[in-house]
């Protein structure tokens, strides 16, 4: 019995020390969010992740960050973006809606402004592609030139056999290795001949030079570009010449300043062939845009540590939102947070948040209203003259919703404000929490849902239902979930956090959720699966490389493949015009100063036909060229002996060229005049 | 004589010839070169571009005898070579040299005068003797023509004949200067530079000098892979169906000699590639006959050994 009534009276002690603890504490933070240590946390996050963002921001800075500038002044130490968001030239005043002729501008501007912005990138890749495209063209028809020989020297023998005669690519590596074991091995002459190709080779590689076999070492030199490696390149083909063609003998000191050269211009191809790689990768992937991590002004790095800092537990969807998986009850969904801002959603994936919070879920979202999905009838409103966020929140609300999960679900916002006025009005620890936050944007949003406002642009006291499209944060149930909803994203960047003020008043709201566990939406999450290869290249941030590839090939099928597209030229005909015979054959006797030979061969040509229609026993050609032309027979006495004096070529000239076309048109007329006139004789025919 | 003193010699001979003659250093080049490797020159370019004058100022300063002849269509063999008269005193023949009896001989115009007086040079260019009556006399050494000759006009002019352009070592083209060589050749004659006196020219060698280098540049070491380059290359214009006359072996001869000069001109004993392609077109661009096709297509004799330089591979290492 004693020892029974021992334990009782612990027991009881124990229960008495509980039921005090439990009735003396202010009521729980079921959801272990403290809006009155933000600020602090805030404090102790950036002293943690540092202040990128403020201290080197990306230049330029990115249109992102951009629209946070208003609030830079704002913050303490942020000097430098400051600089960088008067460098943009950004208006930090409030936009004033154009009127008049101003608008018409706008206007106008805004339509053939992207328009504008085509036509110069067009010209741009143009201006890039042109160069490239003649480069190639150029090398093509070089090579055309070239005579298609030495395909047998394939890849593999080539440059390894310091043998082969010097052609374009190989590996300069690989030469200077093999010139290396040729030194070792005590074969200085082709040690010496390998590093001089291994240098040759490198500085091609790097465009400094280009190999063809018809160049000299001293074409090469010449013609060298790079001017750092001129010099010992010339040094180089000096030595090598004097060993090749000068006869003298190939000393190891030859071949060790030679290997030093070598590995220097090989080298140092090689670092600027990584250094311009790495260039590139960076460029295409996108790394150069922005600095360190955190330091992107618009950034989730401080709100992720805002939140590690309160004790929440925080963490990321475990795969994309289009498939994210339905809770079973209100009770254990997680909280997500979506900066639709930063995490553009596709179709799918609002498909998806929709059931998911229809089923339960608690989704926190922030940012332009139109990107929401549209069962949310959120529409944004026109912006407000005022960029201060009146914030009225009930911190009892939270343990509430803690302990009214399971039972109260399917109670609108309405209920459970009403029911909080009345424990306000029951209990005085539970009053309402009023902060203010200023945000970089002045928007706000009406929405079609019933809702309570968590924070209004008006500058007067929240009311139910009285605060219109001023609305910039609210919440509302949505089937068997919750969604609490922000105008914009400015409380959740690194630089609106930043802000002195703005931690509370978001702690606060998210506090009122009630919930201890945080998803936060990253950009890959709003992705749903790729559908086909191609969006699962642009998904995975390949876009820029896939169209740069598309533009390669491009440029490869103009260099080469545009060929096969055009109809093969017809072939020229074989045989030449007669016209063109004939003016060759007169421009070589003009060379050869021997048109009186050309006209003499006329004349015997033409002499030879009259002789063919002489009558049978008749030898008098002059009689004969008389009686059938009806000239006289002096006349054509004369003409005959001109005639007749050129027929031997090698007979000093006595007529000049003009002189002989005379005659021979003269002997021409009077030859046929008469073989019209005489009857064709069988010598003839 | 050893390398590095021809080199300064033949720099110092350039350096005054460059005194006389503004912005022809290919010229010049050219007329040292084909001086110092026993060659004669033919000098093809409009009137007023400084042939004749480069003519005389290498013979100022080369310290040579110079002799002129001004070719016409008169012109007789005799005239050149010179003929034996009758001497009323002795009863006997005398012979009086002609002009070719020089060291240096500027035969200007040369196309002007008929082929029997151009052939006269023909042994005095090849075998360096002039024979006359039976007798050949040798030419003092050393013997170099300086022809030139202008290729815009037709009329009046007497083509060199395939035998005699084949005697001449190079064949230079002088080409109208630039504008701002132009203005220097303006500026020094504006200057008091009077081009019929080149006694302000000092001589920087003289005949037995410039022998010496002659003999220096004939033992350069020319390797066989050179050789090979350099006949590869003269073959090549016999290979092209553009070309109706290829170059003979003298060509390349030649382009050997031509090649070994520029080697030691540059202080080298040993010949390279780099020395035999730059003297591919002087020795083969009067070599060549052009197929009539390809002159009517207006394809140059320069243009077909520019082709044979790029179809030649060039011996490098290995």
């Amino acid at each position: 019995v004693t020892r029974h009534s021992r334990a009782a009276r612990v027991f009881a002690a124990v229960a008495a020390i509980a039921s005090i603890a439990v009735l003396v504490a202010p009521p729980a933070r079921a959801s272990g969010l403290d809006p009155g240590a933000a600020d602090a946390h805030v404090r102790a996050a950036m002293e943690q992740e540092g202040r990128a963002y403020c201290e080197s921001p990306p230049k330029p800075l990115p249109d992102a960050a951009t629209r946070l500038c208003p609030l830079a002044r704002d913050v303490p130490g942020c000097e430098k973006l400051v600089a960088a968001c008067e460098a943009r030239d950004v208006d930090v005043d409030l936009p004033k809606v154009p009127t008049g002729f101003a608008k018409w501008l706008a206007s106008v501007l805004q339509a053939v402004g992207p328009i504008a912005a085509w036509v110069l990138v067009a010209l741009v890749v143009v201006a890039i592609l042109l160069p490239v495209v003649m480069a190639i063209r150029s090398r093509s028809r070089d090579r055309k030139r070239e005579p298609k020989a030495k395909k047998k020297a394939t890849a593999e023998s080539t440059p390894l056999d310091l043998g082969e005669p010097l052609e374009p690519g190989g590996d300069a590596e690989a030469l200077l290795r093999a010139a290396e074991e040729s030194a070792a091995a005590g074969a200085l002459d082709r040690a010496l001949f390998g590093f001089l190709r291994a240098a040759l080779v490198a500085l091609d590689q790097r465009g400094a030079i280009r190999i063809t076999r018809d160049r000299t070492h001293g074409e090469y030199v010449r013609s060298c570009r790079d001017a750092e490696a001129k010099p010992s390149l010339r040094a180089m083909v000096s030595e090598v010449d004097r060993v090749r063609f000068g006869g003298e003998p190939a000393t190891a000191d030859r071949v060790r300043d030679l290997s030093t050269r070598a590995k220097a211009i090989v080298r140092a191809a090689r670092a600027a062939a990584v250094m311009a790689t790495l260039a590139v990768a960076l460029l295409v992937s996108g790394c150069g845009r922005f600095g360190a991590r955190g330091a992107d002004p618009g950034g989730p790095e401080l709100f992720l540590a805002l939140l590690h800092q309160q004790g929440v537990q925080v963490g990321a969807p475990s795969g994309p939102l289009a498939s994210l998986p339905l809770p079973e009850s209100a009770s254990d969904a997680p909280v997500l947070v979506l900066d639709a801002e930063r995490v553009p959603l596709d179709d799918e994936s609002r498909a998806r948040l929709v059931r998911w919070v229809r089923a339960g879920g608690v989704l926190v979202i922030a940012g332009a209203p139109e990107s929401w999905p549209e069962p949310f009838e959120a529409h944004a409103a026109a912006t407000r003259p005022t960029r201060e966020a009146r914030f009225r929140t009930f911190p009892s609300l939270a343990a509430q919703r803690a302990a009214e999960a399971a039972g109260v679900e399917g109670k609108d916002e309405e209920d459970l404000a009403a029911a909080d006025d009345a424990r306000s009005e029951a209990r005085e620890p539970d009053a309402p929490r009023e902060d203010v936050a200023h945000l970089a944007r002045a928007e706000s949003f009406t929405w079609g849902l019933t809702y309570r406002a968590i924070a209004t642009l008006s500058g007067e006291h929240i009311e139910k239902g009285a605060h219109g499209d001023a609305t910039y944060a609210a919440t509302a149930s949505f089937g068997a979930g919750r969604v609490l909803a922000f105008a914009n994203d400015d409380l959740f960047t690194n630089l609106g956090l930043a802000r002195p003020g703005n931690a509370a008043p978001l702690v606060a709201a998210l506090a009122e959720l009630g919930n201890a566990r945080f998803l936060v939406a990253r950009p890959e999450h709003a992705a749903s699966p790729p559908s086909d290869p191609i969006s699962a290249l642009v998904r995975a941030g390949l876009g820029l490389a896939l169209l740069h590839s598309l533009g390669l090939v491009l440029v490869l099928f103009l260099a080469k493949g545009a060929r096969l597209g055009r109809p093969a030229p017809t072939r020229p005909p074989a045989r030449r015009a007669f016209v063109e015979h004939v003016r060759a054959v007169g421009a070589l006797y003009d060379r050869a100063d021997l048109a009186g030979h050309a006209l003499a061969a006329y004349g015997r040509f033409a002499l030879e036909r009259l002789r063919a229609r002489l009558p049978r026993g008749e030898h008098d050609l002059a009689a004969f060229l008389a009686t059938r032309s009806g000239r006289s027979r002096e006349g054509c006495e004369a003409l005959l002996k001109r005639a007749r004096g050129d027929e031997d070529p090698r007979a000093p000239r006595v007529s000049s060229v003009r002189e002989d076309v005379e005659t021979l048109g003269e002997l021409g007329d009077a030859t046929a005049q008469a073989l019209a006139a005489a009857p064709r004789t069988r010598r003839a025919r | 004589l050893d390398s590095t003193s021809f080199r300064e010699t033949y720099e110092r001979l350039h350096a005054e010839i460059g005194r006389a003659l503004v912005g022809q250093e290919e010229l010049v080049d050219g007329l040292l070169v084909a001086t110092l490797a026993r060659g004669h020159v033919l000098i093809e370019g409009a009137p007023g571009l400084g042939k004749t004058l480069v003519a005389r100022a290498l013979a100022q300063v080369s310290g040579c005898g110079f002799k002129r002849i001004q070719f016409t269509p008169d012109l007789m063999p005799s005239d050149v070579t010179g003929s034996s008269i009758f001497e009323r005193e002795t009863s006997q023949f005398r012979f009086v040299a002609g002009p070719v009896f020089t060291q240096l001989l500027l035969a200007d115009e040369i196309n002007r005068a008929p082929a029997k007086t151009q052939s006269s040079l023909l042994e005095a260019m090849q075998d360096r003797t002039v024979t006359v009556d039976g007798v050949s006399r040798p030419l003092p050494e050393p013997f170099v023509v300086v022809a030139t000759q202008n290729p815009i006009e037709s009329q009046g002019t007497y083509p060199l004949p395939e035998a005699q352009l084949d005697r001449f070592l190079f064949k230079l083209a002088v080409l109208s200067p630039p504008a701002d060589v132009e203005r220097a050749i303006v500026r020094r004659h504006a200057d008091g530079f009077d081009p019929s006196d080149l006694s302000a020219l000092s001589s920087v060698t003289d005949a037995e000098q410039l022998m010496a280098m002659q003999r220096f540049a004939a033992t350069v070491r020319v390797d066989d892979a050179v050789i090979g380059y350099l006949v590869d290359i003269v073959r090549k214009t016999r290979e092209d169906s553009s070309i109706e006359v290829g170059a003979s072996p003298r060509a390349s001869l030649a382009m050997l000699a031509a090649a070994r000069v520029v080697a030691a001109s540059e202080g080298r004993t040993f010949v390279t590639p780099d020395d035999v392609k730059p003297m591919a077109k002087p020795v083969l661009r009067h070599r060549v006959l052009l197929h009539p096709d390809a002159q009517l297509q207006g394809v140059s004799a320069d243009d077909r050994i520019d082709d044979a330089l790029r179809r030649t591979p060039v011996p490098r290492v290995g």
